[in-house]
């Protein structure tokens, strides 16, 4: 277990570093640079060279990630060039709203999708039908569109919810759950069907496959066949699409903390993108890189929980 | 036999497969010829290596040691075509994964002269011809394989391999996909067109009694060497090697009361291969 | 398969085999106006792109605004077609780039293969772990407002799936086998993909095309409607759904054209990429199947029907089953019946297409959900089961096991035989765990292998053809049936190792007194296993005789023929005695006798009504109505 997991971070640093470098190289071929924010447009020509010197941005491209690649390896991501706060800093505090929409989003809409993908392989009519359609129609609809409509139900003309805000879970925890429900819900709705779907097409594969036939030959309940073996067989295409999903739901939360107005890692990335703070946005696609590699290493232990063949490979 | 004048001519074959640290033997110093004209058969069961002599003739696969010669010309694995060139054509055992679905039956056909070059009118009054001779009507030139039963897709690959008026057909287990009904179609078929063309056959194939039937004579593969060869008669009915005499003995014979007293005789089978 | 009757086809061509597609057909009636009123849209739409008209602010819909206006008196129709430029053609872009890296990539990586394709896949898993979004934030941070930039680096990044889908179709077509026949034809590899893999991959492609071009377009309205693409009052589709948000309280309807377009593009562009998919494969895949298909009316059955043999532990009868639903169905077997009694072996025969499976797998009850079975019964035991009502009980496993043609493939590659075996003895048995693995262990030395303590903890995998039969055979052995159901389970093999699964069968069988019925198309196999035969022809029931008998003197033109084109009896370099033709398809299944069309003996009288089952002075069963005279013809 300690090999799979070591063996997994070591696949990740290429990743991380490729990551970072093409974000770092993005900002070095850009037009205009960092200083001539900061200084901004009334500066001098002599105060935009020392800034441009104080900053760095003089030496070399190589040295420049060197040098951002040890403070970063340090826990260090520089400091924003809009407020000059510590980045590494500012993502800490975001991170757990960030993570708080994400993990209910993806738990709940991969939960239910799976168990609605497993009731319309097994009972297939209707249902099936059903889930076609509405994954196909969700995928369709803009999220930011549904959280929009969400908003407009449940908190404008409903008020169950507030439209927006972000109550922490310290102050009130069912203040944090209010607030936090139409955002997760929002995410949940854009991706239930077609997980649900994606589930049930894994596991048609093997529900007609010979051994299952051999199943029933045995007796074997129906009802086991398609929640014991046909599952377990699915696992590897089910965990990749759940993977991906995660993926899916870290982009959307740029989206949804935008709407809901949730102090994340979304929001912040909107609007450091706004304001051209080009330290802060790297250290959101670092952030984000880095929890796709921890997600991906849950699963992969999962699947080796679920199904232990591949661990003899 | 003189060289020049065999068909096929192979030689000291030796055919590795893997990466290059696990390389696995599949073939181990085969040699074996076809003269011109001549029907020889080449049995095994799976993993003897059979199949992998079939596509170095083919020139499908790279040889580790020996030489193989299709009409006294070597095949050379990388140079692509080599094989047709020499006058050499394939059959092989899928009539359904041979034919492309995507192409009209013209389209397949024309595909095995395009070395040659021909001008279009050469190209349809050939198929005219091969279609015919397989015992199709022409107008299947413009039909899609899924238009055809396992036996007439057979056949049409039998005819593709005949566009090219070839010296020899190798044959990879031509009708085990096909019921026995139809393996004696295509079997018959074999025969007539090379009572008509004078080509030579190589059959490759698990069936003992299919191959006793088609070729003069036989080799016996078994672990990627061949273990027995001779006239296909002799092979069959006075085995020299135990893989052999096993082979023959394991295959029942269509008659109940021989198969009991042969399995009387028997005592629990000698090559029990558990694994 | 359909009737290869040589009369020419008029084939449709791509435009017209889309046209039959209504769903596709109005999709892509919509984009295509949709688009022209963009492109037209100074042109078309009522209003200019910033004219505002003041007095009609915060309106609903109205003849004078269609779609009504936002609180600054836009004309939300008017804009939302002025806006289709602005957000269109960034996204196209981001099409035109995902397709060009992606196609070519997926090509090169599955047809190479090797080190290429690892190495390929890596990167594409690695891109496809990149949060797309939040990577195209950091470029618009670079490059502020610009949405061409963003969405050509968005096109790279949605370009792995892309290539993960041409890649697999790639895959699969270089396994076939006319990719060798063109290679030994000496085609280049630039010809065998321009002749046999574009066919396949164009359809793919139209659809990834779409897909791609769907989730651009959110995506990109995304962007502007974070306010990182042209500022307002530019009329991007984003900026549309933004102003909404903004009177969300005052005027929610706006949310419903502004994000309604969207989703409505979107779902056209999926439609249009399916409909196109299956236009392109008509041609050689020919109309999909699901309806349509009209079968011959069925001939009524022939009474009286045969009487089953009164000892029979297992007793399938008056069996009738059809595949399709509506006026599609054809039925594929007919007034079937078979008897087992204890201890012998029921040969099951037949070419393909007669429909031996689907009597051997409706006798365990175990048809696919594709089948109905119109009328039958099976009596196990002394207890009769209708087969057409609804869950017919049979005792799957307990009383009536099962066994199949591929072993690898019938054992779950999850499960260790250890597991499986286990499992089926505590169901059957109801016994605790150590009972069960012990028992496990003594099956397995029942079937002869010679390490089961191994075997136990090995995957199917780890198991070679012979092995996994023999694991199968315990399986079914667990719960001690009194009928075994062997659907060509020695066809897999090699002979040597057929034979020793054959003995092992006779020899459980002259232990267990189990009944079996053993379908197969081996007349070697028949002579060797077989007490009684029964022989099937399309859909029917032709003959049925003790194994003795058969081979002496077969009374069926159809036995005797498929009898006389086994090589093993023929002589040397003689032309075997070939039966032409081919066994018809359900649909084309004459009103008399099926056999006639390739039968020796026809006669007029064949043709004109069912033949029935004849049950002879002896006991011996055949549908014929010359068999007297066929049985005098000698061999």
């Amino acid at each position: 277990m300690g090999m799979i997991v070591l063996r997994r971070l070591v696949f990740a640093i290429p990743l991380l570093f490729a990551v970072s470098l093409v974000t770092f190289t993005l900002i070095a071929i850009a037009p205009g640079d960092a200083a001539r924010v900061l200084a901004g447009p009334e500066a001098t020509p002599a105060e935009y060279e020392a800034l441009r010197q104080e900053l760095g941005l003089d030496d070399p491209f190589v040295v420049q990630y060197g040098n951002w690649l040890s403070g970063a390896l340090q826990g260090d991501l520089g400091t924003s060039i809009v407020n000059g706060q510590d980045v590494a800093q500012a993502l800490n505090q975001r991170l757990g709203v960030t993570l708080s929409i994400v993990i209910p989003a993806v738990v709940i809409s991969s939960l239910l999708g799976i168990l609605i993908g497993c009731l319309s392989a097994h009972r297939g009519g209707w249902l099936a039908r059903l889930v076609d359609t509405t994954a196909v129609v969700g995928n369709a609809l803009p999220n930011f569109w549904i959280a929009l409509v969400l908003v407009t139900l449940f908190a404008v003309t409903v008020p169950l919810f507030p439209a927006i805000g972000y109550v922490g879970l310290t102050d009130s925890p069912a203040g944090w759950a209010r607030s936090l429900t139409l955002p997760v819900l929002s995410m949940v709705i854009g991706g239930l069907a077609g997980t649900a779907k994606q589930t049930r097409d894994a596991m048609l594969t093997g529900l007609s496959a010979e051994y299952t036939l051999a199943h029933r030959a045995d007796g074997v309940s129906e009802r086991a066949i398609v929640y014991r073996h046909a599952l377990r067989n699915s696992a590897a295409p089910i965990i990749a699409m759940v993977g991906l999903h995660f993926v899916g739901a870290l982009g959307g939360t740029v989206l949804v903390e935008s709407i809901f107005g949730l102090p994340g890692l979304g929001g912040l990335a909107v609007s450091s993108t706004a304001t051209h703070d080009i330290p802060t946005i790297q250290g959101v696609v670092i952030y984000f890189a880095v929890l796709v590699v921890l997600v991906n290493l849950v699963l992969d232990l999962t699947y080796r929980r679920i199904n232990p063949k591949v661990a003899l490979r | 036999m003189p060289g020049s004048e065999l068909a096929l001519d192979v030689e000291g074959v030796c055919i590795d497969y893997g990466p290059k640290k696990r390389r696995v033997r599949a073939v181990e110093d085969v040699s074996l010829a076809v003269a011109a004209g001549e029907t020889v058969g080449l049995v095994g069961e799976s993993g003897s290596g059979k199949t992998s002599v079939a596509m170095a003739a083919l020139g499908l696969v790279p040889l580790s040691a020996g030489r193989i010669r299709v009409g006294g010309r070597t095949v050379d694995p990388r140079q692509r075509g080599s094989v047709v060139a020499a006058g050499a054509q394939a059959v092989f055992q899928s009539p359904y994964s041979s034919l492309d679905p995507a192409l009209p039956i013209r389209a397949i056909l024309a595909e095995a002269v395009t070395h040659l070059r021909l001008p279009r009118r050469e190209v349809g009054a050939r198929v005219r011809t091969v279609l015919e001779e397989v015992g199709l009507d022409e107008r299947a030139a413009e039909r899609y394989p899924r238009e055809f039963s396992g036996g007439q897709r057979q056949r049409i690959a039998i005819a593709r391999a005949m566009m090219a008026r070839p010296r020899l057909i190798i044959c990879d287990e031509p009708t085990s996909a096909l019921d026995l009904s139809v393996q004696a179609q295509v079997a018959n078929l074999l025969m007539d067109l090379q009572e008509r063309h004078g080509m030579s056959y190589l059959v490759i194939s698990h069936d003992l009694a299919l191959v006793h039937h088609l070729a003069a004579r036989m080799y016996v593969m078994h672990r990627g060497r061949i273990v027995e060869a001779g006239p296909a008669s002799e092979v069959y009915r006075s085995p020299r090697d135990p893989y052999t005499r096993a082979l023959i003995e394991a295959a029942p014979l269509p008659d109940p009361a021989a198969q009991r007293r042969r399995r009387m005789r028997a005592a629990p089978s000698e090559v029990e291969l558990q694994r | 398969m359909s009737a290869p009757t040589l009369t020419p086809a008029r084939r449709p061509g791509l435009l017209a085999r889309f046209l039959r597609k209504p769903v596709a057909v109005v999709a892509a009636a919509f984009l295509i106006l949709l688009a022209l009123a963009c492109v037209a849209a100074p042109l078309v739409a009522p209003y200019g792109e910033s004219e505002a008209v003041l007095a009609d602010a915060s309106s609903g819909p109205s003849a004078a605004h269609l779609l009504g206006t936002d609180k600054l008196g836009y004309d939300v129709f008017s804009r939302l077609l002025h806006g289709g430029a602005h957000t269109l053609g960034p996204a196209a872009l981001a099409v035109v780039i995902a397709c060009l890296v992606g196609v070519p990539v997926g090509m090169a990586s599955g047809f190479r293969g090797g080190r290429l394709d690892r190495v390929v896949g890596w990167v594409l898993d690695g891109v496809l772990s990149i949060p797309s979004t939040i990577f195209l934030l950091a470029v618009l941070a670079v490059f502020p407002h610009d949405l061409t930039v963003a969405m050509a680096f968005f096109g790279l990044l949605i370009s792995p799936p892309v290539a993960k889908v041409v890649r697999s179709v790639v895959l699969g077509v270089r396994a076939e086998q006319y990719i060798d026949v063109a290679r030994v034809s000496g085609i280049s590899d630039v010809g065998i993909i321009w002749h046999h893999v574009r066919s396949k991959l164009a359809g793919v492609v139209v659809v990834q095309l779409t897909l791609v071009a769907g989730v651009s377009i959110l995506a990109q309205s995304g962007l502007e409607f974070l306010g990182l693409g042209p500022q307002p009052p530019t009329p991007t589709w984003g900026n549309l759904v933004g102003t909404a948000a903004d009177s969300i309280h005052q005027q929610p309807w706006l949310l419903v054209p502004t994000g309604g377009l969207i989703a409505l593009v979107v779902l056209a562009l999926w439609s249009v990429g399916d409909g196109l998919r299956d236009a392109l494969a008509e041609r050689w895949q020919g109309p999909p199947t699901t309806r349509g298909r009209r079968s011959a009316p069925v001939p009524a059955a022939a009474r009286p029907r045969p009487v089953p043999t009164a000892d029979g532990v297992l007793v399938l009868d008056g069996l009738t089953v059809s595949f399709g639903d509506g006026a599609g169905r054809t039925p594929v077997v007919q007034d079937v019946a078979v008897s087992i009694a204890a201890g012998e072996t029921v040969a099951l025969l037949g070419e393909s297409g007669c429909g031996k499976s689907v009597t051997a797998r409706a006798a365990a009850g175990l048809l696919p959900g594709a089948a109905k079975v119109d009328a039958g019964s099976v009596v196990f035991d002394g207890t009769t089961h209708d087969l057409a009502g609804p869950g017919a009980d049979l005792p799957r496993g307990a009383g009536i096991a099962m066994i199949f043609q591929e072993p690898v493939a019938a054992l779950d590659p999850s499960l260790t035989v250890g597991a499986v075996l286990t499992g089926s003895v505590r169901r059957h048995t109801g016994s605790d765990r150590a009972a069960a693995r012990a028992r496990a262990l003594e099956l397995l030395e029942q079937v002869g292998i010679r390490d089961p303590e191994s075997v136990l903890g090995r995957y199917p995998h780890e198991l070679s053809g012979g092995m996994a039969q023999r694991v199968c055979i315990a399986r079914a052995l667990a719960g001690n049936p009194k009928v075994l159901i062997a659907d060509e389970p020695t066809t897999a093999l090699d002979v040597t190792v057929q034979e020793g699964v054959l003995d092992l069968l006779r020899e459980r069988q002259a232990e267990t007194g189990l009944g079996i019925l053993f379908v197969t198309h081996d007349w070697g196999v028949v002579a060797d296993i077989a007490t009684r035969c029964v022989v099937m022809y399309a859909g029917q029931v032709v003959e049925v005789a003790g194994v003795d008998d058969l081979f002496a003197d077969a009374r069926h033109p159809y036995s005797r023929a498929l009898m006389a084109a086994n090589p093993a009896a023929a002589h040397p370099g003689e032309r075997l005695t070939a039966l032409p033709g081919r066994v018809p398809a359900p649909s084309e299944w004459p009103v008399g006798c099926r056999f006639q069309a390739r039968c020796p003996w026809a006669t007029e009288e064949c043709g004109r009504a069912p033949i029935p089952l004849t049950t002879c002075a002896d006991g011996r069963q055949v549908r014929c109505v010359r068999w007297e005279e066929v049985a005098g013809a000698g061999i």
